[in-house]
């Protein structure tokens, strides 16, 4: 089964919409952060409080923090076998003029919430 | 609450054990808690294998985090691994984990176990952290590296603050000092009035220019709150301000960039310079000479980050070909793109600045910077090709590789606006003249003139450029950066460094008297601004000078017009000595970062640096000197 990387942002509630897609449709998820420096452990913390919500309802899931560019995510893309990419649009609007280079590299559908 | 250091125990630490998969591994964990009583009956490792089924616990980064929240579990256990050799985890990077931290907590104790997971989780995002763990000799060192989290101290997690706040006070005192004691006979700037007005203007300049060294994220802000400040002390007013920010230069950057933003997106520049390259063909020394060299044009032409991503990119082809070491080109690549940047006024956003505040025109760009930059080019291709001789790759054939196609008729287009607007910026005083207009009129005018036959040819798709062609963020930072480095003028700061630098230059030994001011003061902007621009953004640097020369040429020492060049060609040719020496150079090392998904080493670009930058500006300052004394 393909995974659908979800990047959380807790500012943005949005992202329980997606959770609850993939508890009705049980994908395989990956939830990930990209946090500032001093959110690192509150993003773990946030990020396995999710996980067990998700291992509750049965949820094939992982979960993983990156503290570099929203570009790290392409090395992680390219990795697995990804069906698309979820991404907060806080995380998108961050590229600036880098965006046109993001998509072009990134080798999957993407979603912008 | 119980803390880390009362749950984790030495004995549960297992240093270079060796297990033939997680199963195995699975079954030595749960026999452990068996034997230590903290588990009876429960198949712990049925349990663990559920849950890397539902979804692995491997986090990245080879390390893996199984947990479980239990029952009959009466406190807190955690077991840690590292293991002799990598285990098969299917982590979300799918690296082979070393390091396993095992977590177990009683189910009522939710919150906690998600404290204890993520404070956990946190330390091993720490790569200093998990390279010590896997250093560690004994279980005694991994269990201080994991219980005592080294707590950063205040003043190392605000170290940029307290650098910021001290260096500001530091300004604010010496330049009051500084600015009291100097008189300069007949000035109207030794009132007490303006004394404050001086050091007001001086530590709020460098407020900006410290921010963004320091928080370059945040440098408009910096730009924009020291202007507030500027202007709530009455050091300015906001006619003297809006006048400051010089809007002619500003709308003819914007104009560029808009026109550059177009040619780029049609192709153009990559197309000219793949033509252009693959006559030189298999050669791998001849094609990264040739590509320097079309980069350092390029540069002159269009602005530095536009040439250094189009060369780049055919850059990044060729490595691919000849399998040369992509640093040897960046390297190169940019370096040459900055020296380059000084050949025309166009190239540099310090050049247009230069033009608009100096009044030069393209004449006189060509009479003093652009032989003298392609002098240095020449010198730092020869540099470049010495130092990078073994990394440059082996003898390939390129022609075929690197077809760009691209649409004729566009093709044309774009070629005959381009050349349009390079020969209204050539014939820009003379059209001044004959229309009898305003000096400088013509440069604006082309670039409002291309521009709007841009957007007509556009139709729909023009207001996209206009959004996304210029920086706008960069544009409203000039802003503010022209308006907080005129109040240096404004207020007579600069004609007193002015008055200090030509002091000092008089003090020279040795060299003719009548020269000695314009020849000292030449050398140190031409190297002061050189080793700044290293450092700090060459704009604020240059912004500062501008009027400090114009003070010297009111103070009639000769040959002024050279000490604006010496600007100009310190602060591209300082661009070189570091990766944060300049946008293009940073800007090349984000695209080798992210193509390479490496980092880029600032040791790698500073020992390339330090020789291209002190030998061209030591060359610069020659020819300036046989300049000055002819």
């Amino acid at each position: 089964m393909e995974n659908i990387v979800l990047v959380i942002d807790k500012a943005n509630d949005f992202y329980k919409k997606f959770l609850d897609y993939f508890k009705k449709n049980k994908k395989k998820i990956i939830l990930l952060a990209f946090p500032k420096e001093e959110e690192v452990e509150e993003y773990w913390h946030f990020l396995f409080s999710l996980g067990e919500e998700l291992q509750k309802a049965k949820v094939s899931f992982s979960i993983g923090l990156e503290k570099g560019s929203l570009f790290s995510l392409l090395n992680l893309v390219e990795t697995i076998s990804c069906e698309m990419v979820i991404l907060p649009k806080s995380k998108f609007l961050l590229l600036g003029e880098e965006y046109d280079d993001f998509l072009k590299e990134l080798n999957c559908p993407l979603l912008i919430y | 609450m119980k803390e880390i250091k009362q749950i984790f125990k030495k004995e549960f630490i297992f240093l270079d054990l060796e297990f033939q998969n997680q199963d195995e591994l699975f079954s030595f964990v749960e026999r452990f808690l068996k034997e230590k009583g903290y588990v009876k009956e429960e198949a712990i490792s049925l349990l663990l294998k559920e849950r890397e089924i539902l979804g692995s616990t491997g986090v990245g980064h080879g390390i893996a985090l199984p947990h479980l929240s239990l029952k009959t579990l009466f406190e807190p256990v955690i077991l840690f691994f590292r293991l002799k050799r990598p285990l098969e985890w299917e982590a979300i990077d799918k690296k082979p984990v070393k390091i396993i931290v095992f977590i177990f907590s009683p189910e009522k104790e939710r919150e906690f176990y998600l404290k204890l997971l993520s404070h956990i989780a946190d330390l091993l995002s720490n790569e200093k952290i998990i390279s010590s763990l896997l250093k560690a000799k004994t279980k005694e060192e991994v269990f201080q590296y994991l219980v005592f989290k080294k707590k950063i101290s205040i003043f190392k997690r605000y170290q940029n603050i307290f650098i910021y706040l001290l260096s500001l006070f530091l300004i604010f005192i010496l330049s009051k000092l500084l600015f009291q004691n100097i008189k300069i006979p007949d000035s109207p700037f030794n009132s007490d009035l303006w004394i404050r007005k001086e050091y007001i203007a001086t530590t709020l300049f460098f407020s900006m220019v410290l921010g963004t060294l320091l928080f370059f994220h945040y440098r408009v802000a910096f730009g924009g709150i020291a202007l507030t400040l500027l202007l709530l002390t009455g050091v300015t007013d906001i006619d003297s301000t809006v006048k400051f920010m010089s809007i002619p230069t500003i709308l003819f950057i914007i104009m560029v960039m808009i026109m550059v933003k177009w040619l780029s997106e049609k192709g153009l520049f990559k197309y000219l310079v793949i033509k252009a390259i693959r006559h030189f063909g298999n050669s791998p020394l001849l094609l990264f000479a040739s590509l320097m060299f079309f980069s350092s044009i390029l540069g002159g032409f269009i602005d530095e980050v536009s040439a250094i991503l189009i060369t780049l990119s055919i850059a990044i082809e060729i490595v691919r070909l000849t399998k040369a070491n992509i640093v040897s080109y960046i390297v190169g690549l940019v370096m040459a793109t900055n020296i380059g940047s000084a050949l025309t006024l166009v190239g540099n956003p310090i050049g247009i600045y230069l033009a608009f505040a100096a009044k030069f025109t393209f004449f006189d760009f060509l009479k003093n910077a652009t032989w003298l930059s392609f002098l240095s080019l020449l010198l730092t291709i020869f540099l470049i090709l010495l130092i990078y001789r073994k990394d440059i790759g082996l003898k390939t054939k390129i022609s075929a590789e690197l077809e760009e196609k691209i649409d004729k008729k566009e093709l044309k287009v774009s070629l005959i606006v381009f050349l349009t607007f390079v020969i209204l910026i050539i014939s820009h005083s003379f059209i001044e003249n004959l229309l009898k207009v305003e000096e400088r009129t013509m440069l604006l005018g082309a670039g409002f003139l291309i521009v709007g036959f841009i957007l007509f040819y556009e139709k729909e798709y023009s207001r996209f450029l206009v959004e996304r062609g210029p920086d706008w963020w960069t544009i409203l930072y000039f802003m503010f950066l022209f308006a907080n480095a005129a109040c240096l003028e404004y207020t007579g700061v600069t004609e007193k460094i002015a008055y200090l630098l030509s002091e000092g230059a008089k003090r020279i030994p040795f060299f003719r008297a009548d020269l000695k001011e314009t020849f000292g003061s030449l050398t140190i902007l031409l190297w002061g601004s050189g080793i700044l621009s290293g450092f700090v953004d060459n704009l604020p640097i240059v912004a500062a000078l501008v009027p400090v020369v114009k003070s010297l040429g009111a103070k009639g020492i000769p040959y002024t017009n050279l000490l604006y060049w010496s600007l100009l060609i310190g602060g591209c040719f300082g661009g070189n000595l570091t990766m944060i020496g300049s946008t293009a150079n940073l800007c090349a090392v984000g695209v080798y970062e992210r193509t390479f998904r490496k980092s880029f080493k600032f040791s790698d670009w500073l020992k390339t640096g330090i020789i291209v930058t002190f030998l061209t500006l030591l060359f610069a300052n020659i020819l300036f000197l046989i300049r000055i004394l002819k």
